[in-house]
This record gives structure tokens, sequence and C-alpha cells, in this order.
């Protein structure tokens, strides 16, 4: 594709409904290599130009606009927004919905209950990505839920807790009754990851089996 | 059927959400995860 675009004519020579078909497939073709910066700069042209009534195209155009958003922004479509295009809240809603409340149990079974339907959209893979975004916001509720004055020193248990809790509660499936029992070293493997990919800012004191957190902004790009 | 349309698009209304702290604290969820954490004090 970018060997060929050498050659064209500039896009404006286009008539605007065929630039909008372009860069649509610009960007699900960046999405399907996993170039996601590029899949929002194409998409985000597609959805802004695109005519205000055609319904069925900029729902095309969000099925791959939204999990590029959440993977590169780290945000979750408005309910305003999906509520304009139902077809979208159905796809989307179970996952966007645990991964605000941090439910991991719930999220996989979000996964798991929407597969067919991802999968035939391409999505699937992409969603699975989320669940870093859901594990940060797990692990954000588990610090903002400390008192006061423990908020930078927080024991590994108390992450292994969350992590393990059953997915009742959530609407989305009750399949999973039983208690997940996660192992320590696990935690501390999850927690180490969500360290590196700049997630969570802080360290892991090991012979303490503590997570020493920063003062400011432990999870960057959340207020907190 | 080419006509250029330059109507504000997509119009009004926030595409993404801005923030995580609407957090419902009524949820399910979120109140069995508060209460869990407690029964293993920190200290």
């Amino acid at each position: 594709l970018p060997a060929s675009l050498a050659d064209m004519p500039p896009l404006e020579a286009f008539p605007k409904s065929h630039v909008v078909t372009f860069k649509y497939y610009c960007g699900v073709v960046s999405f399907l290599e996993e170039d996601y910066g590029s899949a929002e700069t194409h998409l985000t042209y597609a959805l802004d130009n695109c005519k205000t009534d055609s319904i069925r195209n900029k729902e095309l155009i969000l099925t791959y606009l939204i999990p590029t958003t959440m993977l590169t922004k780290h945000k979750l479509p408005t309910p305003e927004l999906l509520s304009r295009f139902p077809r979208l809240a159905a796809l989307f809603n179970p996952v966007c919905k645990t991964i605000k409340s941090g439910n991991l149990q719930a999220f996989d079974a979000a996964l798991r209950h929407g597969e067919e339907e991802f999968v035939k959209r391409r999505i699937y893979l992409t969603l699975e990505r989320t669940k870093d975004i859901a594990m940060r916001n797990l692990f954000r509720k588990v610090v903002l839920y400390q008192n006061e004055e423990n908020r930078t020193k927080i024991p590994v248990r108390q992450f292994q807790i969350a992590m393990g809790l059953e997915a009742d509660g959530d609407t989305v499936m009750r399949s999973t009754p039983e208690r997940v029992e996660v192992e320590v070293e696990e935690v501390e493997c999850l927690l180490a990851n969500m360290i590196y990919k700049g997630l969570m800012k802080g360290y892991i004191s090991r012979e303490r089996q503590t997570v020493v957190l920063s003062g400011k902004e432990p999870f960057p790009g959340t207020v907190v | 059927k080419d006509s250029e349309t330059d109507v504000q698009n997509p119009p009004g209304g926030r595409l993404w959400e801005e923030s995580w702290d609407d957090d419902d604290t009524t949820e399910d969820f979120s109140t069995q995860l508060r209460e869990e954490l407690k029964k293993n004090p920190t200290k």
C-alpha cells in the first residue's frame, strides 16, 4: 500500500465519499497489521468526514476505531456514542463494562461470550489486549480502597485477593461460581508487567511482599 | 450521489470517556472488592 501511494494524485482530487472509503480501508489494513497509531489516524479521518446520515458506514468505521482507541488512548466509548449505534452497543458494551469495573473474571466471560462475533470482525485479538486496562483499573481500585495513609505501600496479598474475586454481581455471566485462587508469583508477574508497560508507577519489594507506588500519579493518565 | 457534506460530524457528544472516576460505588463488584480487601487488613 505505501509503495503505490507515490503514483497517486492528491487525495483531494477524489470525491469525498471515495476518500472516506479509502481511509476506512487504510485504517482496517493498519489495524490488522497491528499498527494502531496509523489505524487511529485513518479511521478518525474517515469518521470525521463520513456523511452524517450514513449510519452503517460509521458503524463499520467505529467497529475498528473503538478497539483501536482502547489500546492507543486507553479510552472507552461513551454511553452516548454507543447508544446511537445499537449494534455496536451489543458488541462492545459487555466488554467495556468489565474493563471499567476491573472485574477480570467477567472480562474473560464477556470475551468468550462474544468470541464468534469478535473473530468474524477480526477484533478478537485486539480486544484480548485490552485486558491490561481492565487489570489497571482493578489495581487502581485496590489502591483507592486503601486507607488514605497506606496508599503508597500495599501488600501484594491485596492485589492477589482482588484478582481472585469471583464474577458474580456482573450480569454478563454467572458460570464461574468458584473463587479463583491466583498464585502470588503470577500476581507479582502481572504487577511487574503493569509497571513495565507504564500503566502503573512504582516497584515491588519482594522481601516485604509489598508494592511501593509512586506518590505522584501512580496510575498515569487516570488522575490518580 | 456525491454531495459533499460539511455538516459538523460527528454531531455533538463526546466519543470517548474522559475519566475513570465516575466509579459507581453501589456496583456489586466494587462493593465486593471493598469488603474482601477489608477482611485482609493491610497491617
